[in-house]
């Protein structure tokens, strides 16, 4: 098939040929009338392009250029596709601007830098947030914002961290500092104002401790008593000596707890802010066992495989308690008789310590949740064999603290396994 | 002066020595900017720990002036600016001295904390503590708009540091007549309130070098030097900028 612009030239032609062939046969000028004939052809050809040519470039108003044959089609489809290019370059528009205008209403403050640290574009709330002004696109953000840890945060380039300043260009707020790279090693730079949240979190801890601390005075009095109550002989004795006795391992309960909640936040307020020391973990495991053979009452086996050599860097009295609290939950969930296994080796990933026994186990949907404060995977269990809730808790912070990290196995039924793993090195202590 | 990249030249490496000096001077305000806020902080709390980083955070300040000097002779050395390029290496040594004189002057400002500290004295009661927190915390404002005003090479902002600046003495010779009434009739020792005088002086000073800043960045800008200029004929050469 013929297309349509070459079609619409042939009937041009052929039209025109009828007429010269007639012109010729009247005036008998045959060869005369082919050449005149070839040459207006050319120059209609020829004018028709100029044209078109002057039409692309946008000279003339009009929406086609007035031309004819072959010519005339090919302005209809250019100007058909230009629409098209119009409409999508429109709808581009649309989409753009109302991405621009959504970022633009995030309360976060959100800078796009290239990557030599210039400004690309930002949001309004950085105008507030950063004092950010509309000629400041283009300039170097290390300029306009000074404070020193933000430049060394972004010198540092490890932008998995968050940066928490309490001050920026003069107000004296907390602020969360994020850098995400994107796009072609640009980077999105998002504030965030956190003393609320920070306020809060601080208040949280701060009623903690302080309530497990004014806790304690009354607790010790009340121990106090009971203890004398129980001594004395005298009439009331049989009666009262089960409730009594009843009130004393409750009240012991009730110091374990808050003794835990004080160590927890001692953790939280990060007020260990000595150096970390080389830690002689096999001589406290050689005192842990006997520690743990006392607490199990000769119930349960234990195995201990330590690596006799090995030694970390890291706080002791801490670790202590990790190390403690890791074997005494599993003997409170091992029924008598189990086998509780404590390792402490090194491999090729870093330094492990590892409890592993055969009692209850912990079903799938447990595991994630242990770590967070009083959770109990079976309330009324976990009453009688008197624990306070926030061993794993005080684990978690204390892990934390050395870098390394708490990984859990376990089957229901089978038993759990409860490994620490430490790196070989160990970070430097986080300053806040 | 219409820049704000540093692309307009064909040498790569003499952009390259302009940026850098450039931003060395802003890190180094931010610093002194760090310095100031934490001194405010230090006499509003009377918190020793944080007067003597104060005292640390100037020897870091010491080095950055340093490095921008070291930075200066080399462009100056190997590139030989001119027009304004040499005004940006000439200014960025002016500022670097000023700014590393502030922190010093800080440091006398925080010295307070840890005197009255031995005296077990409270920062609050002393007279003049008023008028030290505010021409320290103006200081500090004073010298964050310069900065911002370096950053941006815009001079609209300056008016204001010039007109803080004249406030501020007024400010110093009103508290240290009270200081000196202090020295008649409060119970304080001679020696803290001697010291007190000493804080107010030093802060004075902070926000002179502010005022000498903004100059400088007058000069970068403008290509004038205004230094010996009445006030009110440099507000009028400021309003009569645009």
């Amino acid at each position: 098939m013929l297309s349509s612009g070459v079609s619409r030239e042939l009937t041009w032609i052929v039209a025109t040929l009828w007429g010269l062939l007639f012109f010729c046969w009247l005036t008998g000028w045959w060869i005369e009338g082919f050449i005149a004939y070839l040459l207006i052809y050319m120059g209609r050809q020829l004018w028709s392009m100029r044209k078109f040519e002057k039409w692309i470039e946008g000279g003339t108003t009009s929406a086609f250029p007035p031309a004819s044959g072959f010519w005339s089609e090919l302005t209809y489809l250019v100007s058909r596709k230009q629409r098209a290019l119009e409409k999508h370059a429109d709808l581009q528009l649309y989409k753009s601007e109302q991405f621009k205008s959504a970022s633009m209403l995030i309360p976060d403050a959100i800078v796009s830098l290239d990557h030599e640290n210039h400004i690309e574009w930002f949001n309004a709330s950085s105008r507030k947030i950063l004092e950010l002004r509309s000629q400041d696109v283009g300039r170097k953000i290390e300029g306009l914002i000074r404070q020193p840890e933000f430049i060394h945060y972004l010198k540092e380039s490890q932008y998995q961290n968050v940066l928490r300043i309490h001050s920026l260009q003069g107000v004296q707020r907390t602020f969360s500092v994020k850098i995400i790279p994107y796009f072609d090693s640009h980077k999105l730079l998002i504030v965030k104002d956190i003393t609320d949240l920070y306020n809060l979190a601080q208040i949280r801890r701060d009623f903690i401790a302080n309530a497990s601390h004014e806790l304690r005075t009354p607790l010790t009095v009340l121990k106090g008593y009971l203890e004398a109550m129980i001594d004395t002989p005298g009439p009331h004795h049989d009666m009262w000596l089960p409730a009594l006795q009843n009130m004393e391992n409750q009240s012991d309960r009730m110091q374990a707890i808050i003794e835990d909640l004080l160590t927890l936040s001692k953790m939280e307020s990060q007020t260990i802010t000595s150096k970390a020391n080389k830690v002689d973990v096999p001589r406290m495991l050689a005192n842990l066992k006997t520690e743990a053979q006392q607490f199990s009452q000769g119930k349960h086996q234990f195995v201990f495989e330590v690596d006799e050599s090995l030694t970390i860097q890291g706080y002791a009295e801490p670790l202590k308690s990790v190390f403690m609290n890791l074997v005494t939950n599993a003997v409170r969930y091992t029924p008598d008789g189990g086998i509780i296994k404590v390792r402490w080796y090194e491999d090729t990933e870093g330094v492990h310590f590892e409890v592993e026994d055969n009692g209850i186990g912990i079903s799938k949907e447990h595991i994630p949740r242990l770590t967070e404060r009083f959770y109990r995977v079976d309330t009324a269990r976990s009453r009688v064999t008197g624990g306070t809730g926030l061993g794993l808790a005080i684990v978690k912070h204390v892990l934390e603290r050395h870098g390394a990290t708490l990984h859990v196995d376990s089957l229901i039924g089978r038993g759990s396994t409860f490994r620490c793993d430490f790196p070989t090195a160990m970070p430097p202590a986080q300053s806040d | 002066m219409e820049r704000t990249e540093f692309k307009s030249h064909i040498s790569e490496q003499l952009n390259r020595n302009l940026e850098d000096l450039f931003n060395q001077v802003l890190e180094m305000g931010g610093l002194v900017e760090r310095q100031l806020e934490d001194a405010v902080k230090a006499v509003q709390s009377g918190d020793v720990n944080l007067a003597k980083e104060v005292l640390q955070l100037d020897k870091v300040i010491n080095k950055e002036e340093m490095e921008i000097d070291r930075l200066c002779a080399r462009v100056l050395a190997r590139q030989q600016p001119t027009a304004s390029d040499l005004r940006l290496i000439i200014i960025a040594i002016r500022i670097a001295v000023d700014l590393e004189r502030m922190g010093d002057e800080v440091v006398k400002a925080a010295k307070l904390v840890i005197k009255m500290a031995d005296y077990d004295i409270n920062c609050l009661d002393l007279p003049g503590y008023t008028s030290l927190i505010e021409i320290t915390t103006c200081a500090n404002t004073m010298l964050k708009t310069v900065l911002n005003a370096f950053a941006r090479l815009d001079l609209s902002d300056l008016m204001s540091v010039i007109e803080d600046e004249e406030r501020m003495d007024d400010s110093l010779s009103a508290a240290t007549d009270e200081v000196l009434a202090g020295f008649k009739e409060s119970h304080f020792a001679p020696e803290c309130l001697l010291e007190m005088v000493y804080s107010l002086r030093a802060s004075e000073r902070v926000t002179d070098h502010a005022a000498n800043i903004a100059e400088s960045i007058i000069y970068l800008v403008e290509g004038r030097d205004v230094r010996n200029i009445d006030p009110e004929r440099l507000s009028e050469f400021l309003s009569n900028l645009d």
